[in-house]
């Protein structure tokens, strides 16, 4: 009984002193789908670039948010690890509790642990090939419609695929545009409809990075997720930069 | 003297003493204790036994075991049916010595009989030779007769007078005792009269007062009772909910969210004190009913025992007598409730001074617990190695145990703060209660006026009455029994004064002088002839007792006209003592039938 009225005067007691509070933020939600490349190809400071990013990112999450860590398929034995996790959306909309600030909290403390984990140094070296296409077959998963949320898709990598199949190692091994056509046609590309796709970590300024953005580009136009040319960048400074702008 | 005791006396000169002066062994002649005494009497002729002259000393056992039987049997026999009962009159006296003069005299008549064997053995007194005066052994016995028939007369005069004085010993007995009855009655009489001016006076007294038995409010308002009772039961709340607090802590998800709603009221600049205040009321939701519950009782009891010292102090007996058995009943559950609250705040108080003395290492303890903890979550978020979910899970657990953590470290700091000051705290809370019992003390009302009784001396001077009436019907009857037994004695004395002990006094001559023939018959029979034959028997001996004068003189006591006096006196104080006295007594009596 004692538990029951506690609940409840608990229950309004944070109903009456959340107004104190005055975060006000009626703000879209969104999911956020970061793919995490720690491949022997990416040298320690575009790693260390990438990091920042993705803790800026975490530092810029709201409630209802969501954030889904996907470690870039190595082809190998090892599944790709992921994590996934989001806070409640605001009991109020527009009014944020200190209960609920104070999970916001947590969920980012915990993201960044999971970021942390993620980008083990050690553990790059060990990494021999990186699976771009399975990681956005996943990816196409996590970032499914819903209503109401804005998505995402974080590419933190060099955009370099390195699997037995595709090997973008060389300016002639990366596949053209008949082979996008040729896995339209078969459906082998992942759906992404309506997902912002931004990317941090390429090469763009030589030649076979320049063929890279240009087969990424058509491969997601043909996915259906939208890649501006802004957002196809060696490095992102700003978080706030993460998105489509419009 | 009414006549001389003897009227002519025998010259003796030529008669031997029979016997030495002795002092008289046969308890009839012993000293009486009032002045008067059997004269020393002759020892007793009859002739001892051979036995006790061998072995003296084994006699003198058998004597003395024979007469230590005799004593038990007495103490142990009842009388015959068919002995002569004694009673207190003239025969009573003269018995034993009539038994004494018996056995005397027996004595005698032995001794002649000896004398005449013994000189029949020698053939004396010759028969043919006459004597011109008595033989020998006629003289002796006729001076022995003599001397035991003057011995009886002393003997009975001398009982006589005893008795005389001692029924007059008696008699002043007799009138002590009817003088004490009397004194008592008249005691009894004035007691009995001031009971009943008691009574008198303390009926009118309750129909006199009829003045409020009571007391008001000394503070009056009762809004503004409410309000100093509020705010007595905020102070002493606002002084001991954190003492609760600490001693009934909150789980981790209320101690984060208190956390948090704290935080959120810091914004509120100069309502954040308030806020934090109520927000932490509320989240320890335990601890803020067991404070409010103690702190309502601490007043509860404290208003309780001030109200209750006003109706022991308020009251008294002595002043509203009429009204005693109600306060004193009053006094005494107010007595009883006073107790209880002083007992119960002692027990609350007690309490939460032993709980704030050991609240520091109790806080010290929850954060040690909590430290365990805190180290293992990080143990558990190192073993999670590069496991995602497994190190979600434990960093989560990280951060709220480091989060109790903190929050309990606070608490503890608080502890320490709270201990060092708990004499002061405790000061504190008895000067609030003090504060609740003198606002139920001056809130107090009551009112005793229709629980008023009859005054609490009624009863006492009804039961004196009751018991003085009780007395004086043992007094009366004491009274009259002492005024009998005074009118027994002065008529057993004058009884007593006017009897003749002495008219048998021919009985006693005629045995006396059948001592001389019993001799010469003895001694002619021995020898086988005829007493007459006997020339010196020829002549009879007539031995010279003298006639005695009946009417024997016996002395009045000369305090006896002053005891009939007094009796007389005490005879009329009775008849004026005990006419108030027989009428309490006839009204008992008739009160005793009634009920």
């Amino acid at each position: 009984m004692i538990n029951r009225l506690t609940t409840l005067i608990l229950l309004g007691a944070a109903a009456g002193c959340s107004g104190v509070d005055g975060s006000v933020l009626p703000h879209q939600v969104h999911s956020y789908v970061v793919g995490i490349d720690i491949s022997g190809s990416r040298t320690p400071a575009e790693l260390a670039e990438s990091k920042q990013l993705l803790n800026a990112l975490i530092d810029k999450l709201e409630l209802g948010d969501r954030l889904t860590l996907v470690e870039m398929y190595q082809g190998g034995k090892e599944p790709a690890r992921q994590w996934s996790d989001s806070t409640h959306t605001p009991r109020n909309a527009g009014k944020i509790g200190p209960s609920e600030q104070r999970r916001l909290e947590d969920f980012k403390n915990i993201a960044r642990i999971q970021a942390r984990v993620l980008f083990d140094s050690t553990r790059a070296k060990h990494i021999q090939t990186t699976d771009i296409f399975g990681t956005l077959v996943r990816a196409a998963d996590y970032a499914r419609p819903a209503h109401g949320m804005s998505r995402t898709l974080l590419l933190l990598s060099d955009m370099i695929n390195e699997t037995p199949d595709v090997t973008m190692t060389s300016q002639g091994s990366i596949p053209a545009d008949t082979w996008i056509k040729h896995l339209a046609a078969q459906r082998r590309i992942p759906q992404l409809p309506g997902v912002c796709v931004v990317v941090s970590g390429a090469d763009v300024s030589s030649a076979r990075g320049a063929a890279i953005r240009d087969f990424w580009e058509k491969y997601f136009a043909a996915a259906g997720a939208e890649l501006p040319p802004e957002n196809y960048r060696n490095m992102i400074s700003n978080a706030s930069e993460i998105g489509c702008g419009s | 003297m009414r006549g001389t005791v003897e009227k002519s006396s025998p010259s003796i000169d030529r008669l031997d003493l029979v016997d030495d002066l002795r002092i008289p062994q046969n308890g009839n002649g012993t000293s009486n204790g009032n002045g008067t005494a059997a004269p020393p009497r002759p020892a007793s002729r009859i002739p001892t036994d051979p036995l006790q002259q061998r072995f003296p000393t084994l006699t003198t056992l058998w004597e003395k075991t024979r007469e230590l039987g005799k004593g038990a049997r007495a103490w142990f026999s009842r009388p015959k049916p068919n002995d002569d009962p004694d009673g207190n009159g003239v025969y009573a006296i003269t018995k034993n010595t009539n038994f004494w003069f018996n056995r005397e005299l027996y004595a005698i008549e032995q001794e002649a009989r000896r004398l005449a064997a013994e000189w029949a053995e020698k053939g004396l007194p010759r028969h043919d030779v006459e004597r011109a005066a008595p033989v020998e052994p006629e003289q002796v016995l006729s001076m022995k007769c003599m001397e035991l028939y003057r011995q009886w007369r002393d003997r009975v005069q001398i009982k006589m007078q005893d008795a005389i004085q001692g029924g007059s010993a008696a008699l002043n007995g007799h009138i002590t005792r009817f003088r004490a009855a009397i004194y008592g009655l008249e005691s009894n009489d004035n007691d009995r009269r001031a009971a009943e001016r008691e009574i008198e006076n303390a009926t009118r007294l309750g129909e006199a007062d009829k003045s409020k038995v009571g007391y008001d409010r000394i503070f009056k308002s009762s809004v503004g009772f409410w309000i100093f009772a509020g705010i007595l039961a905020a102070a002493e709340f606002t002084a001991n909910f954190p003492v609760f607090r600490l001693l009934l802590p909150m789980d981790s998800t209320l101690t984060q969210l208190a956390a948090s709603l704290g935080e959120a009221a810091e914004s509120n600049t100069w309502l954040a004190g308030p806020l934090v205040v109520m927000q932490d009321m509320l989240l320890h939701f335990e601890a803020f009913v067991v404070a409010l519950v103690a702190v309502v009782i601490l007043v509860l009891l404290g208003k309780t025992a001030g109200s209750s010292a006003r109706s022991i102090v308020a009251f008294s007996a002595k002043e509203t007598p009429l009204a005693a058995t109600s306060i004193r009943s009053n006094r005494r559950q107010n007595t009883a409730v006073f107790i209880a609250s002083l007992a119960g705040v002692s027990f609350v108080l007690l309490f939460m001074y032993s709980a704030r003395a050991q609240i520091a290492q109790t806080a010290a303890d929850r954060v040690h617990a909590d430290s365990v903890s805190l180290q293992q979550a990080r143990a558990a978020v190192a073993a999670a190695g590069t496991d995602l979910s497994k190190t979600a899970i434990s960093a989560q657990r990280e951060m709220d145990a480091t989060r109790t953590l903190q929050q309990h470290t606070d608490d503890a700091a608080y502890a320490i703060t709270v201990q060092r000051v708990n004499r002061a705290i405790l000061w504190l809370n008895l000067g609030l209660v003090l504060a609740a019992m003198t606002l139920g003390f001056v809130y107090k009302k009551e009112e005793l006026s229709d629980k008023r009784g009859e005054h609490p001396m009624l009863a006492l001077m009804r039961t004196k009455i009751r018991r003085l009436d009780s007395d004086a019907i043992n007094l009366k009857r004491a009274a009259v029994s002492a005024e009998n037994a005074a009118q027994n004695e002065v008529g057993r004395i004058h009884h007593l004064v006017q009897s003749n002990p002495l008219r048998d006094w021919r009985g006693k001559q005629e045995r006396l002088q059948s001592v001389i023939p019993l001799f010469r018959g003895e001694n002619a029979r021995l020898r086988r002839i005829d007493p007459a034959s006997i020339l010196a028997f020829r002549q009879p001996l007539h031995i010279p007792l003298p006639e005695l004068d009946e009417a024997v003189d016996l002395r009045t006591p000369f305090e006896l006209d002053q005891l009939l006096s007094e009796l007389s006196v005490l005879n009329r104080e009775y008849a004026r003592v005990v006419g108030f006295s027989s009428a309490a007594v006839d009204s008992l009596t008739v009160a005793g039938r009634q009920s």
